[in-house]
């Protein structure tokens, strides 16, 4: 029988940390006196991922998830606890666990600068040993499916952000891994290029059976890729199970954005805010351009968004998911006892 | 399952042709740092004729001459490159790769090598005419030694820039780590005078440490300054320089990842 995908069991990582005083002169006493703290990263980490799964690692700035990508993808080795990735101890046998695995750090490129896309794939084949029937299928795949043909003669140096990712993405993915870890993979994309990413990491799920692990601040990366939610609060575990009961407990909230081509009148604005009030609707944000209108209940912002648009001011409607951070703070809140 | 396994050796001679192919970019930078080193060095040269007269020591010049394109072939730059990538905390995406850390950067550093050394040569051409028979090899055999000496030459360089770079983990800058390597490599590797010119002092502490066996070994030995025994012997130092470094590198690395810190996403 197969190991799991992962298997962490008090899992911690500390950071020392020099603490430098303020100003020139704290500078100066640094040099000759620093103080050292320990900033625990990730604490008594404890999860299990079966093979196959696609598991969204969501959480605050600073929770931890990089931190905990980072050493079960044997970056860095875990201060204690026990981790074990597709059978292999990733700090021990890193090279081993590379060559099965995918990564994309959506803040540290992994192309070669100074070559062309298609060279830095040709090259990805030979590092991986991937052989020619894989490519075959994975190669055309990703270029099609992330639009890499313009992109495959330049060199990596003249792309944009949002054209590297894809191409970060292509290449962490080129091997089929049996595992992918992806960091904020669709960050600096647009609309349109986040839904190629996600298609075609379901396709690599359907394909190769591939397991997921995802981090991202984009909420809906997780709800259109992964089947489970893992979410971390300053290095622990604050909520580990299916998107569902996620989703069902923390992050029903929609909101309605609209843009406004002009302030709203008073006349349209009262109604507004009537409605507002009698729906429960909550006010996120309410400017002269811009108004952010935020409820559990789809019916109550389908009826204020056809009162915006029976008025002239509205330029584009969109209804939104909350931000990560935000459905997070929403649960710190309720967990502290405050008001949700 | 997976279809891939370990990269295995072949991939780094792959990786070796793409880092080649990238300086290609940077054909005319290169240039323009050869014509820079180039015109330094020619004022130290200018300064030596003066002080020697020209035609008292033609074999001085030749050493010079050959000492800087040995010099300027050997000059790798993974460390500014890695350094920046370890302050960057780009080494992250380096530890991903399924293949050794120390092979990728030294395949890379060999291709730096290869390429610089197609404007060496040209130096060394140059020069050559210029000085005739001074230039030559003393003998087939001292061109064959002084050949494997090279290949020894780079295989130190690259693992004394390998350690010293590590000590950006603790300085958090490859200025202080690179400088000082520098230095060492200014002073004891025989790139403005032969060792064996060396006062008694200096010449003692440079033969203990290994920056002569970079540029000085391999061009004693094809000028014949140092032959028969006493070339087995530099050879069989630079070895034996090449294993304990590589040796103590990959250990200080492998110790030192352990503290490893990559923060920031």
């Amino acid at each position: 029988m197969d190991a799991p995908a992962v298997l962490a069991e008090g899992l911690s990582k500390d950071y020392h940390r020099r603490v430098r005083q303020p100003g020139l002169w704290g500078a100066f006493k640094g040099v000759f006196n620093s103080e050292r703290v320990v900033v625990p990263a990730v604490r008594d980490l404890r999860f299990r991922v079966e093979r196959g799964e696609q598991v969204g690692l969501i959480g605050e700035n600073g929770a931890g998830k990089s931190t905990t990508v980072k050493m079960l993808c044997g970056i860095l080795s875990p201060s204690a606890g026990r981790l074990e990735v597709l059978g292999l101890d990733p700090w021990r046998q890193r090279r081993r666990l590379a060559a099965r695995i995918g990564v994309v750090f959506g803040q540290k490129p992994q192309l070669l600068w100074d070559i062309p896309v298609r060279e830095t794939f040709t090259l990805l084949k030979e590092m991986y040993a991937i052989p020619d029937a894989v490519f075959a299928r994975t190669y055309p795949k990703i270029v099609g499916a992330l639009d890499l043909e313009r992109l495959l003669p330049s060199p990596v140096r003249q792309l944009s952000l949002g054209q590297r990712m894809r191409c970060d993405l292509g290449a962490a993915m080129l091997h089929a891994p049996e595992l992918a870890f992806l960091d904020e993979p669709t960050i600096g994309l647009d609309v349109i290029a986040k839904q190629q990413a996600r298609e075609l990491i379901r396709w690599f799920a359907r394909e190769f059976g591939t397991t997921l692990i995802l981090t991202t601040h984009d909420l809906k990366d997780i709800t259109e890729t992964c089947s489970r939610v893992v979410l971390l609060d300053k290095g622990g575990l604050l909520f580990d199970g299916s998107l569902q009961s996620f989703e069902d407990s923390f992050a029903r909230e929609r909101r309605l954005v609209a843009e406004l081509e002009r302030p709203l009148g008073p006349a349209e604005e009262a109604r507004l805010r009537e409605l507002a009030s009698g729906e429960g609707l909550r006010v996120v944000e309410w400017g002269p351009a811009r108004v952010c209108l935020a409820s559990e209940s789809v019916a109550g912002l389908n009826r204020a968004a056809s009162l915006l648009l029976a008025g002239s001011a509205v330029a584009e409607l969109d209804f939104e998911r909350a931000e990560v951070e935000e459905v997070v703070r929403r649960i710190y809140t309720r967990r502290e006892g405050g008001r949700p | 399952m997976s279809a891939a396994r370990a990269g295995g050796w072949r991939a780094y001679p792959a990786y070796f042709r793409r880092a080649l192919a990238a300086h290609l970019e940077y054909s005319a930078s290169v240039a323009m740092n050869l014509l820079a080193t180039g015109a330094g060095y020619a004022f130290t040269v200018l300064v030596w004729r003066r002080a020697l007269g020209p035609s008292r020591a033609p074999g001085f010049f030749a050493y010079l001459a050959l000492a800087f394109g040995v010099n300027f072939a050997m000059n790798v730059a993974f460390e500014r490159y890695v350094g920046d990538r370890i302050r960057e905390g780009l080494i992250a995406t380096d530890l991903l790769k399924p293949v050794d850390y120390a092979w990728l950067f030294f395949w890379q550093s060999l291709s730096d090598v290869v390429f610089q050394s197609v404007f060496a040569l040209a130096v060394v051409g140059v020069a050559w005419a210029a000085l005739g028979r001074a230039m030559a090899p003393a003998s087939g055999a001292a061109a064959l030694e002084a050949g494997v000496s090279l290949g020894l030459a780079f295989f130190i360089q690259f693992h004394l820039g390998f350690l010293f770079i590590q000590g950006i983990f603790a300085t958090h800058s490859n200025y202080g780590p690179f400088t000082t390597r520098m230095f060492l490599h200014t002073a004891f590797s025989g790139i403005f005078a032969p060792i064996d010119l060396y006062p008694r002092l200096l010449g003692a502490f440079a033969r203990w440490l290994p920056f002569r066996h970079v540029v000085y070994t391999p061009c004693a030995i094809w000028l014949g300054r140092v032959a028969g025994a006493g070339a087995w012997r530099a050879l069989a130092s630079q070895a034996a320089w090449g294993l304990g470094l590589m040796a103590v590198s990959r250990l200080s690395f492998h110790l030192i990842r352990r503290h490893l810190t990559i923060q920031g996403g």
